[in-house]
């Protein structure tokens, strides 16, 4: 048996999976990235490894690494693919669901559409301008209410009365917050109207003038919230499915990105205990004026990043 | 001693270069060419511009600045179509008031519209001599060297995707950048139009269907690297089909005569002309989805109000034609990566299309 391995570096958690042929999942783990995706890369792949037998270690003929860390792990680990999220978390829920006709995907800095039509993705929007109506939103509310952020479920279910926030902004969003906390709102209200807003902000940003037949498939850190996925219910009026390992979806599909190479190679999946530094430069080797990235392994140049020549190689 | 510059747009300063250098009187008149649009020359023009202000207006003021600080004492400026017609004027009020940088601003473009008689009573100042005819004829030669350009540029970025090693004709392109600045007879352009079109031919092995993107947008955008993150440039080197319309001998010199037919084009889409390319942004997609291109991309700076008009009738295109189109817009402060992830997704989407 041959086995393969995803992992999916976002900016708040990283995760990995290892999966076999028949793409069923030997070893899952999700942990925080913690602004550290080295650190955080280490730690899963050392969690990875102690899951599974020597069988697994021994045959792993593909590794992926997709989100926004892709490329700086990759290089490390030497993986031999790379690729953005939005394919991998295609690849990944066609797999898992093959009726799947729109992906509502909000991770803790970015969210996304992804329209697919008979297994083809067809359309596809990724937020560019802020962060507004992503987890990271929706964390810092959640602390400037003082409560934690897997709380915000069990208030959603007791509100009665969600209270309007204007969606369109962070800003206008959280200045609408104060003034209804300051009059008197119940908390559960305002994390309704706070569930609410988001769902409102990503309707507003993806979902005008585009075509949204089921099914609907919500992953990403926020899916985890029942309270956001109970809102789109009710404002799409449609079912709306979370897989219970929707965080891993990502993961799931840069592993089987990586199986369809049908590579012959066999790989280790290991990170190395040595130091990574990385170090960002803007390279003068042309008036290009590229900034680089340069990884360096115990102080030897292991690889670059950004460079558009072989004058960046230095 | 005038030194004189002018701001920047992709290769086209080298054109610039070899009409002013034939024009100018050498003994008292040098020429500074402007650098390259780089992240330095973008800090210097962002600091002092109005901060909404669309994206180009920062970038040819940073290089008018940097030339200034250089030693320029001249800058020529042009401008028309929409904002880009107040550029000029805007731009030396700042260098005069603003920075207080003794400077003279000599904007070719009166009121939209280039009049010769008043262009060419400001060029004097560049060579006291210059005579009517002496202009004329030699920018006779330069707007034929301008089609030159466009023509081989042209001719590269159509057949680059059926070259295997994408070095040789890196040195085939930087061997013409050269010459452009050299070229200086009618008789010189037509002997290099045939030098280098064999040169690229003889490096093209097998023409093979290969992924088709065609680009539209801003003009700014699209013709200067730089401000498009090498957007253009990277989908030639992995080995992509791109077109794109825009170029500078399409916009000086066919653009006028074509207006009528664009609106006939843009039929059932357009009533009527949405400012500067925005027109031509439709027509060119509708064209592209003719010739059975797998998807457009479309650039703009921020702020640029003709592509924000012509955006809501390319998403109808794309609805009506379920044809993939990608916006992106552009700004200062934009990442690398980010833009990398949009395009490597909207390249796996086309090309998973295709397979089914």
């Amino acid at each position: 048996m041959k086995y393969y391995v995803g992992i999916d570096i976002g900016s708040i958690s990283t995760k990995g999976v290892i999966i076999d042929e028949n793409n069923n999942i030997v070893s899952s783990e999700y942990i925080w990235t913690n602004a550290s995706p080295i650190e955080a890369s280490k730690e899963l792949i050392y969690r990875l490894r102690r899951n599974c037998n020597k069988d697994v270690l021994d045959n792993i003929y593909g590794i992926g690494t997709t989100g926004s860390a892709r490329e700086l792990i990759g290089k490390i680990i030497g993986a031999n693919i790379i690729k953005n999220e939005i394919t991998a978390h295609a690849v990944g829920t066609i797999y898992k669901y093959p009726d799947v006709s729109t992906i509502i995907e909000i991770g803790g800095q970015d969210s996304k559409i992804i329209i697919i039509r008979n297994g083809v993705v067809v359309d596809y929007a990724m937020n560019t301008l802020c962060a507004a109506g992503t987890g990271a939103f929706l964390s810092s509310q959640a602390k400037r209410l003082g409560i934690e952020i897997d709380e915000i479920e069990k208030y959603y279910s007791k509100s009665k009365n969600p209270v309007k926030i204007a969606a369109r902004c962070t800003v206008f969003a959280e200045s609408d917050m104060i003034h209804k906390a300051q009059i008197g709102t119940k908390k559960e209200d305002l994390i309704a109207g706070l569930c609410y807003a988001i769902v409102e902000n990503y309707m507003n940003n993806f979902m005008r003038g585009r075509k949204i037949e089921d099914k609907i498939v919500f992953q990403g850190g926020v899916s985890k919230n029942n309270g956001v996925k109970d809102a789109f219910e009710k404002k799409l009026n449609r079912k709306v499915y979370v897989d219970k390992d929707s965080h891993l979806l990502g993961a799931l599909g840069i592993a089987i990105i990586a199986k369809s190479k049908k590579s012959n190679k066999k790989l280790t999946l290991e990170f190395k205990d040595l130091d990574y530094k990385v170090r960002e430069k803007e390279c003068n080797g042309c008036s290009n004026n590229c900034e680089v990235l340069y990884i360096f392994e115990n102080d030897m140049l292991l690889d670059t990043i950004g460079n558009r020549c072989e004058n960046g190689k230095e | 001693m005038i030194i004189v510059s002018y701001p920047n747009i992709g290769e086209y300063e080298r054109v610039v270069y070899n009409f002013l250098n034939r024009i100018i009187d050498k003994d008292k008149c040098k020429i500074l060419r402007p650098v390259k649009n780089s992240k330095e020359t973008l800090k210097l023009g962002e600091k002092v511009s109005p901060n909404n202000v669309c994206t180009p207006f920062k970038y040819t003021l940073g290089t008018m600045i940097s030339s200034i600080k250089r030693g320029a004492n001249v800058i020529i400026q042009i401008g028309g179509g929409c904002r880009f017609g107040y550029y000029a004027q805007i731009q030396e009020k700042i260098i005069k008031e603003d920075l207080s940088y003794d400077v003279l601003v000599i904007n070719l473009y009166e009121g939209n519209k280039l009049n010769a008689i008043n262009a060419l009573k400001k060029l004097k100042i560049l060579n006291k001599k210059l005579s009517v005819k002496k202009v004329l004829k030699e920018l006779y030669i330069t707007l034929r060297l301008l089609r030159l350009v466009d023509y081989i540029t042209t001719y590269i970025r159509d057949n680059m995707c059926y070259i295997e090693d994408k070095s040789k004709i890196k040195v085939v392109e930087k061997e013409f950048l050269e010459d452009i600045l050299k070229i200086d007879t009618l008789g010189k352009i037509k002997e290099k139009r045939i030098y280098y079109i064999n040169k690229i031919n003889s490096l093209i092995i097998k023409r093979e269907e290969k992924l088709k993107i065609g680009i539209v947008g801003e003009l700014y955008s699209l013709m200067d690297p730089f401000s498009s993150s090498y957007l253009e440039n990277d989908l030639l080197e992995k080995g992509y089909k791109v077109k794109r319309y825009t170029t500078a001998s399409y916009l000086l010199l066919d653009k006028n005569k074509s207006e009528k037919k664009l609106l006939n084009k843009a039929k059932g889409y357009l009533k009527y002309k949405i400012g500067a390319d925005g027109t031509e942004s439709v027509v060119h997609t509708l064209e592209l989805i003719d010739e059975g291109y797998d998807g457009v991309i479309h650039v703009k700076p921020f702020g640029c109000t003709p592509e924000i008009n012509a955006m809501p009738i390319l998403k109808k295109i794309s609805n009506d034609y379920s044809f993939p189109i990608m916006f992106y817009t552009f700004d200062t402060l934009n990442s690398d990566t980010g833009f990398q992830t949009r395009i490597e997704a909207f390249i796996d989407m086309l090309e998973m299309r295709n397979k089914k």
